[in-house]
């Protein structure tokens, strides 16, 4: 199927950013839902993050949950969490969706900066 | 029920932020250049009424191309296809340079307000106290939530509309004194500058708070928005029209509060209407920077600006060194304004800009109604082909008729300002691919 990929990807992108000393200073504080859903394949991943650590990952069909919200492409999305694409580079393009607080969304991207760069 | 509710209040709420950028306390520097432009109150009117007619078919092109990118970089991202990459980043920089040129006549206006209520100081010093404040604000992340966006937006328009309405049909005028021909030059140029009333409200587009209807709620929220702020206006330039003289216009600059002066001749109402000044300051402080800064973040992080700008704070989460420059940039604005008292030339040039952005954005969508397939467009315009370009010739006219009209250093600033980001950013984007 062809969300088994982005599953892959994602729980590789889950023990990063749990290992990961820089990220984990960065986000200690940070509790949050964050749902990566693939507009292409209409369904998402649900990440929980509690005080920095990423405690759930959960299989979900409906596009309202999560707190903060990344769309795309799956394919889009396995290029993020593999680091072969710049969430910013995305965002300024207008290839990804994202929805929730303007912080949420921009430790997101550090995040993301710290694991890749 | 509760669903329907919940829609009801987001969809508020979206009109609550488009209109949290344009009900700024400069705008009152305009209404006083309006007035002194127009020559007759029928000018003033017809002049304001032209320019929210062209800015509610702006949003229409707004609309359509933020349901087909939605939460986007904005302009950047709105211009990219039908322009090229060097265009867009080139109009959105200088964009951002025009907002903070605002940011800058709007701490001029709140320096002198805070002067007005407090004294003690010079209003220079408010003016960096009120910026500082704002920094801090926003490096410290403190975020204003939703609701509290609605109330105050609402409370403001509705509190300036009552002062408005009194002071129209309650406060005793001369009109046989007050000019009423029409002249249609007249006022065309009074709807240029009046472009400056509506500066900022494409900057709902970016902020994809929330996703529920996002698509389509922007869409339908931005010309009800924009019709709440065009009545505020419209009647706060009829109230000043009418009551404040020219000669004192020409040298006040804060004809709000003289207008509370003269409407009930003593410090309440004035006081009211300089703590509503404030309130809109702090508002579309937060709304313009933080909107500025997140782009200015994106374009460090991308390799397009220096990377020192894509920094964020390992506590607040926020974008610091992004904020810390656009404080600066806005801090030397401050500093030629009060130095020169010039405080029309950041106005023009943002009503001139802003009338060739909205031309491009109406073409943009114009382009993006025809080459994209119907389906991707979840809110289209009917005849969005014939709206959208009638917006764009008519912008491209007034934007024109503004650098005809104005002093030579406005046409300067516009013209070589953009020549210069676009040519710079064409050699960039080159060597960069």
């Amino acid at each position: 199927m062809g969300g088994k990929d982005l599953k892959e990807v994602l729980y590789d992108f889950v023990n990063n950013v749990n290992k990961n000393e820089k990220v984990q200073k960065l986000i200690k504080r940070w509790s949050t839902t964050l749902l990566f859903w693939g507009k292409d394949i209409n369904k998402g991943f649900i990440l929980q993050i509690q005080d920095g650590k990423i405690i759930s990952i959960k299989e979900v069909y409906n596009e309202d949950e999560g707190k903060v919200k990344v769309i795309t492409e799956k394919e889009t999305l396995i290029k993020m969490f593999e680091g072969k694409e710049n969430i910013a580079h995305l965002y300024l393009d207008g290839v990804v969706e994202t929805y929730g607080s303007e912080k949420d969304q921009i430790v997101l991207d550090a995040v993301a900066r710290l694991l890749w760069k | 029920m509760e669903i329907g509710l919940s829609r009801k209040l987001k969809f508020t709420r979206l009109i609550a932020i488009t209109m949290g950028t344009p009900l700024a306390s400069s705008v009152f520097l305009s209404i006083t250049l309006i007035c002194l432009t127009a020559g007759s109150l029928t000018n003033l009117i017809v002049g304001i009424v032209i320019a929210t007619a062209l800015v509610i078919m702006a949003s229409l092109s707004y609309g359509e191309l933020v349901s087909i990118y939605p939460s986007a970089a904005g302009n950047r991202v709105f211009l990219k296809r039908p322009f090229g990459d060097s265009i867009a980043l080139g109009f959105s920089i200088m964009w951002v340079l025009i907002i903070l040129g605002a940011a800058g006549v709007e701490s001029f206006m709140v320096g002198n307000v805070l002067y007005f209520i407090f004294g003690t100081i010079p209003p220079i010093f408010w003016a960096i106290i009120i910026l500082t404040i704002v920094l801090i604000i926003n490096i410290l992340g403190v975020e204003i939530s939703g609701n509290f966006q609605l109330i105050v937006a609402f409370f403001v328009s509705l509190s300036l509309i009552s002062v408005f309405i009194f002071s129209i049909f309650f406060v005793k005028t001369n009109y046989s004194q007050i000019p009423q021909s029409f002249n249609f030059i007249s006022a065309l140029s009074s709807s240029v500058i009046a472009v400056y009333f509506f500066l900022g409200f494409g900057r709902v587009t970016t902020l994809g708070e929330e996703a529920i209807d996002y698509k389509k709620g922007i869409p339908r929220a931005m010309p009800i928005a924009l019709s709440i702020v065009s009545i505020t206006f419209i009647l706060g330039s009829i109230a000043i029209y009418e009551h404040v003289p020219a000669e004192i216009l020409k040298t006040t600059y804060i004809p709000q509060i003289v207008l509370g002066n003269f409407i009930l001749n003593g410090t309440p109402i004035s006081l009211f209407i300089a703590v509503i000044s404030v309130i809109m300051s702090f508002s579309a402080f937060n709304a313009g920077i933080l909107g500025a800064s997140r782009l200015i973040y994106a374009l460090g992080r991308e390799g397009t600006f220096p990377k020192f700008l894509g920094a964020i704070h390992l506590r607040f989460h926020t974008p610091y060194a992004s904020l810390i420059f656009l404080y600066v940039v806005v801090l030397f604005i401050v500093i030629f304004v009060f130095t020169t008292g010039n405080y029309s030339l950041p106005i023009l040039v943002a009503a001139g800009f802003d009338s060739f952005m909205y031309a491009l954005i109406s073409y943009s969508a114009l382009w993006h109604h025809r080459k994209i397939e119907k389906t991707k467009i979840p809110f289209q315009v009917k005849g969005g082909s014939i709206i959208f370009s009638i917006t764009s010739a008519s912008y491209i006219l007034l934007g024109v008729l503004l650098l005809l009209t104005s002093p030579l250093d406005v046409s300067l600033i516009i013209i070589f300002g953009t020549l210069v980001l676009v040519v710079f950013y064409y050699f960039f984007t080159r060597r960069k691919t």
